[in-house]
Protein backbone atom coordinates (compact mmCIF):
# COMPACT_ATOMS: atom_id res chain seq x y z
CA UNK A 1 0.00 0.00 0.00
CA UNK A 2 1.01 3.58 -0.50
CA UNK A 3 -0.05 6.24 1.99
CA UNK A 4 0.47 9.98 1.80
CA UNK A 5 0.37 12.01 5.02
CA UNK A 6 -0.01 15.77 4.69
CA UNK A 7 1.50 17.75 7.52
CA UNK A 8 2.08 21.36 8.33
CA UNK A 9 5.01 22.88 10.12
CA UNK A 10 3.58 25.63 12.30
CA UNK A 11 5.38 28.55 13.88
CA UNK A 12 6.41 27.50 17.35
CA UNK A 13 7.12 30.96 18.70
CA UNK A 14 5.35 34.25 18.69
CA UNK A 15 4.63 35.53 15.22
CA UNK A 16 4.34 38.95 13.72
CA UNK A 17 2.32 40.36 10.86
CA UNK A 18 4.05 41.78 7.84
CA UNK A 19 2.96 45.42 7.82
CA UNK A 20 3.04 45.57 4.00
CA UNK A 21 1.16 42.43 3.02
CA UNK A 22 -0.95 41.81 6.11
CA UNK A 23 0.21 38.20 5.96
CA UNK A 24 1.71 36.31 8.84
CA UNK A 25 5.48 36.56 8.96
CA UNK A 26 6.70 32.99 9.16
CA UNK A 27 10.37 33.64 8.58
CA UNK A 28 10.96 34.90 12.13
CA UNK A 29 9.64 31.88 13.92
CA UNK A 30 10.94 28.37 14.50
CA UNK A 31 8.74 25.52 13.26
CA UNK A 32 7.33 22.36 14.74
CA UNK A 33 4.87 19.79 13.44
CA UNK A 34 1.25 20.88 13.87
CA UNK A 35 0.08 18.83 16.85
CA UNK A 36 -3.16 17.84 15.09
CA UNK A 37 -1.16 16.01 12.42
CA UNK A 38 0.31 13.37 14.74
CA UNK A 39 -2.93 11.35 14.73
CA UNK A 40 -2.76 11.14 10.93
CA UNK A 41 0.89 10.06 11.17
CA UNK A 42 0.04 7.37 13.73
CA UNK A 43 -2.83 6.09 11.57
CA UNK A 44 -0.38 5.57 8.71
CA UNK A 45 2.18 3.92 11.01
CA UNK A 46 -0.42 1.44 12.27
CA UNK A 47 -1.29 0.41 8.74
CA UNK A 48 2.42 -0.14 8.15
CA UNK A 49 2.57 -2.25 11.35
CA UNK A 50 -0.07 -4.54 9.80
CA UNK A 51 1.28 -4.42 6.25
CA UNK A 52 5.06 -3.87 6.48
CA UNK A 53 5.41 -3.33 2.74
CA UNK A 54 3.37 -0.11 3.13
CA UNK A 55 5.16 2.98 1.94
CA UNK A 56 4.49 6.22 3.85
CA UNK A 57 5.28 9.49 2.13
CA UNK A 58 4.99 12.76 4.03
CA UNK A 59 4.18 16.04 2.28
CA UNK A 60 4.40 19.48 3.71
CA UNK A 61 4.18 22.92 2.17
CA UNK A 62 6.13 25.66 3.84
CA UNK A 63 9.35 27.68 4.05
CA UNK A 64 12.74 25.94 3.91
CA UNK A 65 13.06 25.83 7.69
CA UNK A 66 10.01 23.57 7.83
CA UNK A 67 12.03 20.62 6.54
CA UNK A 68 13.65 19.97 9.91
CA UNK A 69 10.25 19.65 11.58
CA UNK A 70 9.42 16.81 9.15
CA UNK A 71 12.48 14.88 10.33
CA UNK A 72 10.56 14.04 13.48
CA UNK A 73 7.95 12.20 11.40
CA UNK A 74 10.69 10.30 9.58
CA UNK A 75 12.14 9.23 12.94
CA UNK A 76 8.74 7.73 13.83
CA UNK A 77 8.85 5.44 10.79
CA UNK A 78 7.69 7.33 7.68
CA UNK A 79 9.70 6.38 4.60
CA UNK A 80 10.20 9.67 2.87
CA UNK A 81 9.34 13.31 3.39
CA UNK A 82 8.98 16.06 0.80
CA UNK A 83 8.92 19.77 1.39
CA UNK A 84 6.85 21.68 -1.15
CA UNK A 85 8.77 24.91 -1.12
CA UNK A 86 9.27 27.80 -3.47
CA UNK A 87 9.24 31.56 -3.05
CA UNK A 88 6.42 31.53 -5.62
CA UNK A 89 4.19 29.62 -3.18
CA UNK A 90 4.29 32.38 -0.58
CA UNK A 91 0.93 33.82 0.39
CA UNK A 92 -1.08 30.77 -0.73
CA UNK A 93 -4.60 30.57 0.67
CA UNK A 94 -6.55 27.34 1.04
CA UNK A 95 -7.44 27.24 -2.66
CA UNK A 96 -3.85 27.71 -3.85
CA UNK A 97 -2.46 25.39 -1.17
CA UNK A 98 -4.83 22.56 -2.08
CA UNK A 99 -3.99 22.99 -5.74
CA UNK A 100 -0.25 22.81 -5.10
CA UNK A 101 -0.57 19.84 -2.73
CA UNK A 102 -2.81 18.03 -5.23
CA UNK A 103 -0.19 18.52 -7.93
CA UNK A 104 2.58 17.06 -5.72
CA UNK A 105 0.43 14.10 -4.70
CA UNK A 106 -0.52 13.39 -8.30
CA UNK A 107 3.10 13.55 -9.40
CA UNK A 108 4.32 11.15 -6.69
CA UNK A 109 1.14 9.07 -6.55
CA UNK A 110 -1.00 7.15 -6.89
CA UNK A 111 -1.84 6.63 -3.21
CA UNK A 112 -4.38 4.29 -1.65
CA UNK A 113 -4.93 6.49 1.35
CA UNK A 114 -4.27 10.17 1.98
CA UNK A 115 -4.31 11.28 5.60
CA UNK A 116 -4.50 14.80 7.02
CA UNK A 117 -4.77 16.17 10.54
CA UNK A 118 -8.13 17.59 11.53
CA UNK A 119 -6.92 21.18 11.49
CA UNK A 120 -3.83 23.24 12.19
CA UNK A 121 -3.06 25.00 15.41
CA UNK A 122 -2.21 28.26 13.65
CA UNK A 123 -4.67 28.81 10.80
CA UNK A 124 -7.33 26.68 12.45
CA UNK A 125 -9.53 26.54 9.34
CA UNK A 126 -9.71 22.73 8.85
CA UNK A 127 -10.31 23.35 5.15
CA UNK A 128 -7.25 22.11 3.29
CA UNK A 129 -8.09 18.40 3.62
CA UNK A 130 -11.55 18.82 2.09
CA UNK A 131 -10.33 21.00 -0.76
CA UNK A 132 -7.54 18.52 -1.45
CA UNK A 133 -10.03 15.64 -1.67
CA UNK A 134 -12.19 17.63 -4.09
CA UNK A 135 -9.14 18.50 -6.22
CA UNK A 136 -8.09 14.85 -6.37
CA UNK A 137 -11.74 13.83 -6.95
CA UNK A 138 -11.61 11.11 -4.30
CA UNK A 139 -14.06 10.43 -1.43
CA UNK A 140 -13.57 12.55 1.68
CA UNK A 141 -14.18 11.32 5.21
CA UNK A 142 -14.01 14.17 7.70
CA UNK A 143 -13.40 14.19 11.46
CA UNK A 144 -12.31 10.57 11.87
CA UNK A 145 -12.23 9.78 15.59
CA UNK A 146 -11.74 6.04 15.30
CA UNK A 147 -10.01 3.95 12.69
CA UNK A 148 -11.73 0.59 13.12
CA UNK A 149 -9.90 -1.45 10.50
CA UNK A 150 -7.81 -1.03 7.40
CA UNK A 151 -7.26 -3.83 4.91
CA UNK A 152 -5.39 -3.68 1.62
CA UNK A 153 -8.54 -2.71 -0.22
CA UNK A 154 -10.82 -0.87 2.19
CA UNK A 155 -11.08 0.98 5.50
CA UNK A 156 -13.76 1.16 8.18
CA UNK A 157 -13.69 4.37 10.16
CA UNK A 158 -15.90 6.38 12.51
CA UNK A 159 -16.57 10.00 11.68
CA UNK A 160 -17.94 12.42 14.27
CA UNK A 161 -20.72 14.59 12.88
CA UNK A 162 -22.89 17.10 14.76
CA UNK A 163 -24.86 14.79 16.98
CA UNK A 164 -23.85 11.33 15.92
CA UNK A 165 -20.99 9.00 15.14
CA UNK A 166 -21.20 7.58 11.62
CA UNK A 167 -19.33 4.41 10.71
CA UNK A 168 -18.23 4.37 7.09
CA UNK A 169 -16.74 1.77 4.81
CA UNK A 170 -14.68 3.12 1.96
CA UNK A 171 -12.67 1.59 -0.80
CA UNK A 172 -9.42 3.22 -1.94
CA UNK A 173 -8.36 5.79 -2.86
CA UNK A 174 -9.85 7.94 -0.10
CA UNK A 175 -8.84 10.94 1.95
CA UNK A 176 -9.45 11.24 5.68
CA UNK A 177 -9.01 14.04 8.17
CA UNK A 178 -8.06 12.42 11.45
CA UNK A 179 -9.08 13.79 14.85
CA UNK A 180 -6.45 13.70 17.65
CA UNK A 181 -8.74 11.40 19.62
CA UNK A 182 -8.21 8.60 17.08
CA UNK A 183 -4.65 7.82 18.16
CA UNK A 184 -1.85 9.10 20.35
CA UNK A 185 1.40 9.07 18.46
CA UNK A 186 4.19 6.66 19.41
CA UNK A 187 7.64 7.81 20.50
CA UNK A 188 10.57 7.51 18.13
CA UNK A 189 13.12 4.75 18.68
CA UNK A 190 16.82 5.60 18.83
CA UNK A 191 17.35 3.74 15.53
CA UNK A 192 14.50 5.72 14.03
CA UNK A 193 16.08 8.97 15.13
CA UNK A 194 19.50 8.03 13.75
CA UNK A 195 18.07 6.85 10.44
CA UNK A 196 16.00 10.00 10.04
CA UNK A 197 19.16 12.13 10.27
CA UNK A 198 20.58 10.43 7.20
CA UNK A 199 17.53 10.99 5.06
CA UNK A 200 17.34 13.73 2.49
CA UNK A 201 14.19 15.81 2.51
CA UNK A 202 13.84 16.80 -1.16
CA UNK A 203 12.37 20.16 -2.03
CA UNK A 204 9.51 20.13 -4.50
CA UNK A 205 9.79 23.47 -6.23
CA UNK A 206 7.42 25.13 -8.65
CA UNK A 207 9.61 24.02 -11.54
CA UNK A 208 9.72 20.40 -10.36
CA UNK A 209 5.96 20.35 -9.94
CA UNK A 210 5.65 21.81 -13.45
CA UNK A 211 3.33 24.53 -12.18
CA UNK A 212 2.87 27.64 -14.32
CA UNK A 213 3.97 30.83 -12.64
CA UNK A 214 0.51 32.17 -11.82
CA UNK A 215 -0.71 28.81 -10.57
CA UNK A 216 0.19 29.12 -6.91
CA UNK A 217 1.06 31.58 -4.20
CA UNK A 218 -0.60 34.92 -3.53
CA UNK A 219 -1.42 35.45 -7.22
CA UNK A 220 -3.49 32.27 -7.39
CA UNK A 221 -5.20 32.84 -4.07
CA UNK A 222 -8.87 33.73 -4.05
CA UNK A 223 -8.85 35.31 -0.62
CA UNK A 224 -6.75 38.20 0.49
CA UNK A 225 -6.14 39.51 3.97
CA UNK A 226 -6.89 43.21 3.62
CA UNK A 227 -6.14 43.92 7.24
CA UNK A 228 -4.56 42.06 10.10
CA UNK A 229 -4.93 43.62 13.47
CA UNK A 230 -4.04 42.91 17.01
CA UNK A 231 -7.09 42.50 19.17
CA UNK A 232 -7.95 45.99 20.27
CA UNK A 233 -6.99 46.49 23.86
CA UNK A 234 -10.07 48.32 24.98
CA UNK A 235 -9.27 49.75 28.31
CA UNK A 236 -11.88 48.15 30.48
CA UNK A 237 -12.28 48.40 34.20
CA UNK A 238 -9.08 48.43 36.17
CA UNK A 239 -8.52 44.91 37.47
CA UNK A 240 -9.02 44.53 41.18
CA UNK A 241 -6.45 42.71 43.28
CA UNK A 242 -8.48 40.37 45.42
CA UNK A 243 -7.68 37.84 48.09
CA UNK A 244 -9.05 34.34 47.44
CA UNK A 245 -11.67 34.90 50.15
CA UNK A 246 -12.85 38.15 48.57
CA UNK A 247 -12.95 36.50 45.15
CA UNK A 248 -14.98 33.64 46.55
CA UNK A 249 -17.53 36.07 47.96
CA UNK A 250 -17.73 37.86 44.61
CA UNK A 251 -18.29 34.55 42.82
CA UNK A 252 -21.00 33.50 45.29
CA UNK A 253 -22.91 36.76 45.02
CA UNK A 254 -22.67 36.73 41.22
CA UNK A 255 -23.92 33.15 41.08
CA UNK A 256 -26.79 33.75 43.46
CA UNK A 257 -27.61 37.38 44.18
CA UNK A 258 -30.15 36.40 46.88
CA UNK A 259 -27.44 34.83 48.94
CA UNK A 260 -25.41 38.02 48.77
CA UNK A 261 -28.34 40.04 50.12
CA UNK A 262 -28.78 37.66 53.05
CA UNK A 263 -25.14 37.74 54.05
CA UNK B 1 -30.53 40.91 -12.19
CA UNK B 2 -30.34 41.16 -8.42
CA UNK B 3 -27.34 39.69 -6.67
CA UNK B 4 -28.07 36.56 -4.64
CA UNK B 5 -26.95 35.46 -1.19
CA UNK B 6 -27.40 31.70 -0.91
CA UNK B 7 -27.56 30.13 2.54
CA UNK B 8 -27.28 26.46 3.36
CA UNK B 9 -29.75 25.45 6.06
CA UNK B 10 -28.63 22.37 7.97
CA UNK B 11 -31.60 20.28 9.05
CA UNK B 12 -31.94 17.86 11.95
CA UNK B 13 -34.82 16.22 13.81
CA UNK B 14 -37.59 17.99 11.97
CA UNK B 15 -36.16 21.49 12.11
CA UNK B 16 -33.53 23.80 10.72
CA UNK B 17 -30.49 24.18 12.92
CA UNK B 18 -29.66 27.45 14.62
CA UNK B 19 -26.41 27.71 12.63
CA UNK B 20 -28.34 28.24 9.39
CA UNK B 21 -31.09 30.45 10.79
CA UNK B 22 -28.50 32.81 12.25
CA UNK B 23 -27.03 33.27 8.79
CA UNK B 24 -30.47 34.10 7.38
CA UNK B 25 -30.68 36.77 10.05
CA UNK B 26 -27.20 37.99 9.15
CA UNK B 27 -27.98 38.11 5.43
CA UNK B 28 -31.11 40.14 6.14
CA UNK B 29 -29.07 42.56 8.22
CA UNK B 30 -26.43 42.86 5.47
CA UNK B 31 -28.89 43.54 2.68
CA UNK B 32 -31.32 45.71 4.62
CA UNK B 33 -32.34 48.55 2.29
CA UNK B 34 -30.19 47.17 -0.56
CA UNK B 35 -31.31 45.48 -3.75
CA UNK B 36 -30.26 41.89 -3.01
CA UNK B 37 -32.10 38.57 -2.96
CA UNK B 38 -31.70 35.88 -0.28
CA UNK B 39 -32.25 32.25 -1.18
CA UNK B 40 -31.69 29.11 0.87
CA UNK B 41 -31.11 25.42 0.28
CA UNK B 42 -31.69 22.41 2.51
CA UNK B 43 -31.21 18.67 2.23
CA UNK B 44 -33.98 16.67 3.84
CA UNK B 45 -33.91 12.97 4.67
CA UNK B 46 -37.62 12.38 4.01
CA UNK B 47 -40.66 13.91 2.39
CA UNK B 48 -42.05 17.29 3.28
CA UNK B 49 -40.54 20.43 4.66
CA UNK B 50 -40.65 22.26 7.95
CA UNK B 51 -43.42 24.84 7.79
CA UNK B 52 -41.53 27.43 9.82
CA UNK B 53 -41.61 30.89 8.32
CA UNK B 54 -38.27 32.05 6.99
CA UNK B 55 -38.15 35.83 6.90
CA UNK B 56 -36.63 37.50 3.86
CA UNK B 57 -35.94 34.32 1.89
CA UNK B 58 -37.43 34.47 -1.59
CA UNK B 59 -36.78 30.88 -2.66
CA UNK B 60 -36.04 27.73 -0.67
CA UNK B 61 -34.58 24.77 -2.55
CA UNK B 62 -35.43 21.47 -0.92
CA UNK B 63 -33.43 18.44 -1.95
CA UNK B 64 -34.60 15.00 -0.98
CA UNK B 65 -31.44 13.31 0.22
CA UNK B 66 -31.02 9.68 1.11
CA UNK B 67 -27.64 9.95 2.78
CA UNK B 68 -27.64 13.06 4.92
CA UNK B 69 -24.27 12.28 6.50
CA UNK B 70 -22.27 11.81 3.30
CA UNK B 71 -20.79 15.26 2.74
CA UNK B 72 -19.43 14.22 -0.66
CA UNK B 73 -22.99 13.84 -1.85
CA UNK B 74 -24.30 17.01 -0.18
CA UNK B 75 -21.40 19.00 -1.64
CA UNK B 76 -22.19 17.73 -5.15
CA UNK B 77 -25.82 18.85 -4.76
CA UNK B 78 -24.87 22.35 -3.59
CA UNK B 79 -22.10 22.74 -6.16
CA UNK B 80 -24.64 22.05 -8.90
CA UNK B 81 -27.04 24.58 -7.40
CA UNK B 82 -24.33 27.26 -7.30
CA UNK B 83 -23.50 26.59 -10.93
CA UNK B 84 -27.15 27.01 -11.78
CA UNK B 85 -28.12 30.14 -9.86
CA UNK B 86 -24.66 31.76 -9.59
CA UNK B 87 -24.92 33.41 -6.17
CA UNK B 88 -22.65 36.33 -5.32
CA UNK B 89 -22.25 35.02 -1.77
CA UNK B 90 -22.72 31.52 -0.33
CA UNK B 91 -22.90 31.22 3.47
CA UNK B 92 -22.70 27.93 5.34
CA UNK B 93 -23.16 27.36 9.07
CA UNK B 94 -19.98 25.93 10.58
CA UNK B 95 -21.50 22.77 12.01
CA UNK B 96 -19.41 19.59 11.66
CA UNK B 97 -21.32 18.94 8.44
CA UNK B 98 -20.94 22.50 7.13
CA UNK B 99 -17.24 22.63 7.92
CA UNK B 100 -16.72 19.40 6.00
CA UNK B 101 -18.80 20.22 2.94
CA UNK B 102 -17.78 23.87 2.43
CA UNK B 103 -14.20 23.08 1.27
CA UNK B 104 -15.48 20.39 -1.11
CA UNK B 105 -17.80 22.93 -2.74
CA UNK B 106 -15.24 25.75 -2.79
CA UNK B 107 -12.60 23.61 -4.50
CA UNK B 108 -15.14 22.30 -7.03
CA UNK B 109 -16.15 25.87 -7.88
CA UNK B 110 -12.52 27.09 -7.67
CA UNK B 111 -13.49 29.87 -5.34
CA UNK B 112 -12.25 31.34 -2.05
CA UNK B 113 -13.54 30.17 1.31
CA UNK B 114 -13.18 31.83 4.71
CA UNK B 115 -13.71 29.65 7.76
CA UNK B 116 -15.40 30.53 11.03
CA UNK B 117 -16.18 34.18 10.45
CA UNK B 118 -17.10 36.17 13.53
CA UNK B 119 -18.17 39.25 11.59
CA UNK B 120 -19.48 39.87 8.07
CA UNK B 121 -20.09 43.32 6.63
CA UNK B 122 -20.34 45.16 3.33
CA UNK B 123 -17.80 47.78 2.38
CA UNK B 124 -18.90 50.94 0.57
CA UNK B 125 -19.18 49.04 -2.75
CA UNK B 126 -21.34 46.26 -1.25
CA UNK B 127 -18.41 43.87 -1.33
CA UNK B 128 -18.36 41.38 1.53
CA UNK B 129 -15.63 41.71 4.17
CA UNK B 130 -15.10 38.59 6.28
CA UNK B 131 -13.52 38.88 9.71
CA UNK B 132 -12.09 35.90 11.54
CA UNK B 133 -9.68 35.29 14.39
CA UNK B 134 -6.35 34.18 13.04
CA UNK B 135 -3.27 32.52 14.32
CA UNK B 136 -4.37 31.36 17.67
CA UNK B 137 -3.75 34.26 19.96
CA UNK B 138 -4.49 37.88 19.47
CA UNK B 139 -4.72 38.51 15.75
CA UNK B 140 -7.84 39.20 13.76
CA UNK B 141 -7.91 39.20 9.97
CA UNK B 142 -10.26 41.01 7.60
CA UNK B 143 -10.54 39.10 4.34
CA UNK B 144 -11.88 39.82 0.86
CA UNK B 145 -12.49 37.27 -1.88
CA UNK B 146 -11.83 37.98 -5.55
CA UNK B 147 -13.63 34.92 -6.94
CA UNK B 148 -17.38 34.20 -6.96
CA UNK B 149 -19.27 33.02 -5.11
CA UNK B 150 -17.65 34.45 -1.99
CA UNK B 151 -17.90 31.51 0.41
CA UNK B 152 -17.79 31.77 4.18
CA UNK B 153 -18.70 29.66 7.18
CA UNK B 154 -19.69 30.94 10.62
CA UNK B 155 -19.92 29.08 13.90
CA UNK B 156 -23.30 29.01 15.56
CA UNK B 157 -23.41 31.75 18.18
CA UNK B 158 -20.13 33.32 17.08
CA UNK B 159 -21.65 36.39 15.45
CA UNK B 160 -23.31 39.27 17.20
CA UNK B 161 -26.79 39.67 15.73
CA UNK B 162 -29.42 42.34 16.05
CA UNK B 163 -32.79 41.39 17.51
CA UNK B 164 -34.62 39.29 14.97
CA UNK B 165 -37.71 40.77 13.39
CA UNK B 166 -41.05 39.01 13.69
CA UNK B 167 -42.15 37.63 10.38
CA UNK B 168 -44.65 35.29 8.84
CA UNK B 169 -43.24 35.38 5.32
CA UNK B 170 -43.06 31.96 3.71
CA UNK B 171 -40.60 31.46 0.88
CA UNK B 172 -41.40 29.86 -2.44
CA UNK B 173 -40.56 26.17 -2.08
CA UNK B 174 -38.72 24.47 -4.90
CA UNK B 175 -38.55 20.68 -4.52
CA UNK B 176 -35.60 19.02 -6.20
CA UNK B 177 -34.28 15.54 -6.80
CA UNK B 178 -30.60 14.81 -7.04
CA UNK B 179 -29.05 11.48 -8.01
CA UNK B 180 -27.13 10.05 -5.05
CA UNK B 181 -23.45 9.73 -5.78
CA UNK B 182 -22.36 6.61 -3.99
CA UNK B 183 -18.86 7.27 -2.76
CA UNK B 184 -19.00 5.87 0.76
CA UNK B 185 -20.95 3.04 2.38
CA UNK B 186 -22.69 3.99 5.61
CA UNK B 187 -22.55 1.08 8.07
CA UNK B 188 -24.10 2.58 11.20
CA UNK B 189 -25.14 5.79 12.95
CA UNK B 190 -24.93 6.20 16.74
CA UNK B 191 -26.31 9.21 18.59
CA UNK B 192 -23.86 11.07 20.81
CA UNK B 193 -25.27 11.74 24.27
CA UNK B 194 -24.72 15.45 24.91
CA UNK B 195 -23.50 16.85 28.17
CA UNK B 196 -25.73 19.72 29.27
CA UNK B 197 -22.77 22.07 29.40
CA UNK B 198 -23.76 24.08 26.35
CA UNK B 199 -26.92 25.29 28.03
CA UNK B 200 -25.43 25.63 31.54
CA UNK B 201 -26.31 28.91 33.28
CA UNK B 202 -23.11 29.10 35.32
CA UNK B 203 -19.70 28.11 33.98
CA UNK B 204 -16.19 28.20 35.36
CA UNK B 205 -13.61 28.03 32.56
CA UNK B 206 -10.03 26.96 33.25
CA UNK B 207 -7.31 28.18 30.90
CA UNK B 208 -3.65 27.83 30.03
CA UNK B 209 -2.63 29.61 33.23
CA UNK B 210 -3.47 26.43 35.15
CA UNK B 211 -0.17 24.67 35.69
CA UNK B 212 -1.15 21.19 36.87
CA UNK B 213 -3.84 18.80 35.76
CA UNK B 214 -4.65 18.08 39.42
CA UNK B 215 -5.64 21.74 39.88
CA UNK B 216 -8.72 21.11 37.77
CA UNK B 217 -10.21 19.05 40.58
CA UNK B 218 -10.72 21.93 43.06
CA UNK B 219 -11.86 24.12 40.16
CA UNK B 220 -14.48 21.52 39.22
CA UNK B 221 -15.69 21.35 42.84
CA UNK B 222 -15.80 25.16 42.95
CA UNK B 223 -17.89 25.25 39.75
CA UNK B 224 -20.35 22.70 41.11
CA UNK B 225 -20.57 24.56 44.43
CA UNK B 226 -21.88 27.54 42.45
CA UNK B 227 -24.42 25.31 40.72
CA UNK B 228 -22.36 25.29 37.54
CA UNK B 229 -19.97 23.18 35.50
CA UNK B 230 -16.28 23.28 34.65
CA UNK B 231 -15.41 24.25 31.07
CA UNK B 232 -12.08 25.15 29.52
CA UNK B 233 -10.19 27.04 26.86
CA UNK B 234 -8.56 25.28 23.92
CA UNK B 235 -5.13 25.08 25.53
CA UNK B 236 -6.19 22.60 28.19
CA UNK B 237 -7.97 20.45 25.60
CA UNK B 238 -4.80 20.37 23.52
CA UNK B 239 -2.83 19.35 26.62
CA UNK B 240 -5.30 16.49 26.98
CA UNK B 241 -6.44 17.71 30.41
CA UNK B 242 -10.02 18.56 29.47
CA UNK B 243 -12.46 16.77 27.14
CA UNK B 244 -13.23 18.52 23.86
CA UNK B 245 -16.96 18.81 24.52
CA UNK B 246 -16.16 21.18 27.40
CA UNK B 247 -14.18 23.60 25.26
CA UNK B 248 -15.49 27.15 24.91
CA UNK B 249 -14.53 29.13 21.81
CA UNK B 250 -14.49 29.09 18.06
CA UNK B 251 -13.45 25.45 17.78
CA UNK B 252 -15.51 24.54 20.84
CA UNK B 253 -18.97 25.78 21.76
CA UNK B 254 -20.55 29.19 22.28
CA UNK B 255 -22.11 29.90 25.63
CA UNK B 256 -24.87 32.25 26.68
CA UNK B 257 -24.28 31.61 30.38
CA UNK B 258 -25.66 33.99 33.00
CA UNK B 259 -22.26 33.87 34.70
CA UNK B 260 -18.86 32.86 33.35
CA UNK B 261 -15.84 32.84 35.62
CA UNK B 262 -12.56 32.34 33.78
CA UNK B 263 -9.53 31.20 35.72
CA UNK B 264 -6.19 31.65 33.97
CA UNK B 265 -7.78 32.14 30.53
CA UNK B 266 -5.86 34.75 28.53
CA UNK B 267 -8.79 35.44 26.17
CA UNK B 268 -7.54 34.71 22.65
CA UNK B 269 -9.63 35.81 19.68
CA UNK B 270 -10.77 32.23 19.29
CA UNK B 271 -11.94 32.05 22.94
CA UNK B 272 -13.65 35.44 22.71
CA UNK B 273 -15.72 34.22 19.75
CA UNK B 274 -17.48 31.79 22.09
CA UNK B 275 -18.49 34.21 24.85
CA UNK B 276 -20.43 37.04 23.12
CA UNK B 277 -23.64 35.87 24.72
CA UNK B 278 -22.36 35.71 28.32
CA UNK B 279 -24.33 37.97 30.66
CA UNK B 280 -21.76 38.44 33.43
CA UNK B 281 -18.02 37.75 33.15
CA UNK B 282 -15.59 37.47 36.04
CA UNK B 283 -12.05 37.01 34.74
CA UNK B 284 -9.25 35.95 37.03
CA UNK B 285 -5.67 36.12 35.83
CA UNK B 286 -2.21 36.63 37.22
CA UNK B 287 -1.07 38.82 34.34
CA UNK B 288 -2.61 42.23 33.86
CA UNK B 289 -1.93 42.09 30.10
CA UNK B 290 -4.41 39.23 29.50
CA UNK B 291 -6.97 40.52 26.92
CA UNK B 292 -9.82 38.86 28.81
CA UNK B 293 -9.46 41.35 31.65
CA UNK B 294 -10.50 44.20 29.35
CA UNK B 295 -13.74 42.39 28.52
CA UNK B 296 -14.70 41.38 32.01
CA UNK B 297 -17.40 42.93 34.16
CA UNK B 298 -15.15 42.00 37.07
CA UNK B 299 -11.48 41.77 36.10
CA UNK B 300 -9.51 40.22 38.96
CA UNK B 301 -5.76 40.00 39.40
CA UNK B 302 -4.68 37.18 41.63
CA UNK B 303 -1.95 34.62 42.10
CA UNK B 304 -3.56 31.53 40.57
CA UNK B 305 -1.58 29.14 42.77
CA UNK B 306 -2.84 30.93 45.83
CA UNK B 307 -6.40 30.63 44.53
CA UNK B 308 -6.01 26.90 43.88
CA UNK B 309 -4.62 26.38 47.38
CA UNK B 310 -7.59 28.28 48.81
CA UNK B 311 -10.11 26.29 46.78
CA UNK B 312 -8.47 23.03 47.82
CA UNK B 313 -8.82 23.97 51.48
CA UNK B 314 -12.47 24.98 51.15
CA UNK B 315 -14.56 21.89 51.45
CA UNK B 316 -17.52 22.64 49.26
CA UNK B 317 -20.71 21.09 50.40
CA UNK B 318 -22.45 20.53 47.11
CA UNK B 319 -25.66 19.34 48.76
CA UNK B 320 -26.37 22.80 50.12
CA UNK B 321 -26.30 24.34 46.72
CA UNK B 322 -29.46 24.75 44.75
CA UNK B 323 -28.91 25.36 41.09
CA UNK B 324 -31.41 27.98 40.05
Amino acid sequence: MRIAVCCKAVPSQKVGIDPHTGNINRSEAGCSVNMYDYAAVETALRVKDSFPDTEILVFSMGPEGAGEALREILSLGADQAFLICDPAFRGSDVLATSLTLAKALTLLGPFDLILCGKQTSDGDTAQVSGELAARLKIPYIPWVTNCVSVSRTEARVVSEMDDCLVTWKTSFPALMSVDPRAFTVRTASLTGKIQSRRKEIPLLTRALLELPEDYSGAGASATRVIRGEKLAVIKGKTPARLTPTAFHELALSAADPRKAVQS
Amino acid sequence: MRKIILIYLPYANGQFREAGLELVEKARELTDGLDWEIRAAALLPGEGAPAAPLPSISKLYLYKNTSIYDVNNSAAVLTALCEEIRPEIFLIGATAEGRAMAPLIAASLTTGLTADCTKLYFDETEELVQVRPAFEETLRASIKTRTRPIMATARPGAMILNESRESTEIPELIAREFPYINSLTQLSVDRIPRTGIRSCKILVAAGGGIQNKEDLEPLGAFARSLGGELASSRKLVERGWMPRERQIGLSGFSTKAELLITIGVSGSAQFQAGIHGVKKLIAVNNEDTAPILALADYPVLMDLNELIRFLRKESFDERNIQAS
